[in-house]
């Protein structure tokens, strides 16, 4: 568990160390006070299953939980008849199918809506299991928890 | 109270729904097609889809296993999202009709129909979720909203996670069937008696995709118990708490009841208490509804 005030300075001290930015297949972001979105070229692992070409990550803050959350979206680019570069969301049945079989039962991950659009959210009621919230470990939570949610997969 | 929880339960809405036009064999013309149905408040209606559609088969262009992922809802031109339950969708919408039994001369007589849209399209609107696994998709949707509940009331998902699989079947057979006792029993297992925070969703635009949880200690710091005029004063945007109308499961509500009574007695079949916010100008406006 994390507190709203420790999640935005441990977010802030991340995105200045550049963790995602110098991610392979890192396009672009969008950060404010509270919420992370990142841009990535999917891996080949990814597009081969799914069919996307671009992975978005959400990274906000949940208040029932007290946890930070990652949020997905997997979009495929096309180009459409006029010649427009166009994209598309992509819905697929069991979204855990984009994680390395020995991590897939660890996380359960279904459709929600998020501020207008439609975002697949890693559920959030097992993340103390999965971080561990040990006192003496509270400055680096946010970090490990990017270490379980996000490096593990992407 | 158990009275009032039955009568909650047994709530149905009256509801008239028209085909979309693209669905339909040619030979009809122009004619729309309508299916009449009683739907309880508290369920989603997605859970009714096929149902609906098995209605008008012979008229369908197409099988319902081919269409049933691209469907969706639609009130008064805006999509009804079918996580959230549909009683609570009708109040939102219907919000100048709360209330207003009292303006019609022959109640006896008077049969109210919410009238709405089954449409089906390749592009789905931006925020209804896609159901691509059919009931178990909404069933585990569903038991997501009963973790957030629980983590809420009790500070942890434990309640629902250490359910007897037994349990957990049963409490969604609960739902499907409309057996109030086992859905009591069970949510008995989630719900304590003290509990920590409330669960609580409001909704507050006029709009069913705007949402908000407020976190709602059930006790404050003097040991009083949180009313529903301390969350309005905290979250609703109007300055006048007098022309400030709520409602929870179609009944516009005191101001002055706690908000853990109201729990109790008007929580919905998803663990969270559903309150709609007005105010005078949302109703003017739909007066000739």
């Amino acid at each position: 568990m994390l507190s709203f005030e420790d999640y935005t300075i441990q977010l802030e001290l991340l995105y200045k160390s550049h963790v995602f930015q110098e991610k392979n297949g890192y396009v672009t972001h969008n950060i404010s006070k509270t919420i992370f979105i990142v841009y990535l070229k999917a891996n080949k692992r990814i597009a081969e299953i799914t069919g996307a070409t671009i992975v978005i990550l959400r990274i906000e803050y949940s208040q029932i939980y007290r946890e930070p959350t990652l949020y997905i979206q997997l979009q495929q680019e096309y180009t459409d008849v006029s010649g427009f570069l166009v994209t598309k969301l992509c819905v697929i049945p069991d979204m855990t199918i984009i994680l390395p079989n020995h991590i897939q039962g660890s996380f359960v991950i279904e459709p929600e809506q998020c501020h207008g659009a439609i975002w697949w959210c890693f559920h959030q009621c097992n993340t103390t299991d999965i971080v561990g919230d040990g006192e003496l470990y509270k400055d680096t939570y946010l970090k490990r928890w990017i270490s379980s949610y996000i490096d593990a997969w992407v | 109270m158990n009275e009032i929880r039955r009568l909650v339960w047994n709530g149905t809405l009256n509801v008239q729904i028209e085909i979309d036009k693209s669905l339909i064999i040619s030979t009809r013309g122009d004619k729309p097609l309508y299916v009449n149905i009683k739907i309880p408040r508290e369920t989603y209606i997605s859970l009714f889809t096929e149902s609906i559609l098995h209605r008008v088969k012979d008229y369908l262009r197409k099988d319902i296993s081919e269409i049933v992922t691209n469907i969706w809802f639609e009130a008064d031109g805006n999509l009804l999202l079918w996580n959230i339950p549909i009683g609570t969708s009708h109040d939102i919408i219907t919000k100048s009709r709360v209330g207003s039994m009292n303006d019609i001369s022959d109640s006896n007589t008077f049969i109210q129909v919410w009238k709405i849209k089954l449409v089906c399209g390749a592009d789905l609107p931006a925020t209804h979720i896609p159901i691509v696994n059919g009931n178990s998709q909404i069933q585990k949707y569903w038991m997501h909203q009963w973790k957030q509940s629980c983590f809420i009331l009790n500070g942890s998902s434990k309640g629902v996670m250490s359910l007897h699989m037994n349990d957990s079947q049963s409490f969604w057979n609960s739902i499907l069937h409309r057996t109030q006792d086992s859905f009591e029993e069970i949510s008995k297992k989630i719900i304590p008696k003290f509990p920590r925070k409330i669960p609580i969703v409001l909704h507050t635009k006029g709009q069913t995709d705007s949402q908000y949880h407020p976190m709602i200690v059930n006790v404050d710091n003097e040991g009083e118990k949180k009313t529903l005029s301390q969350l309005v004063e905290q979250f609703s945007e109007a300055n006048n708490l007098e022309i400030i109308n709520v409602v929870s499961q179609g009944i516009p509500l005191p101001l002055d009841l706690d908000l853990h009574f109201l729990f109790l007695v008007f929580s919905s079949f998803d663990g969270f208490l559903h309150l709609i916010i007005t105010h005078p100008q949302d109703t003017a406006q739909d007066k000739s509804y």
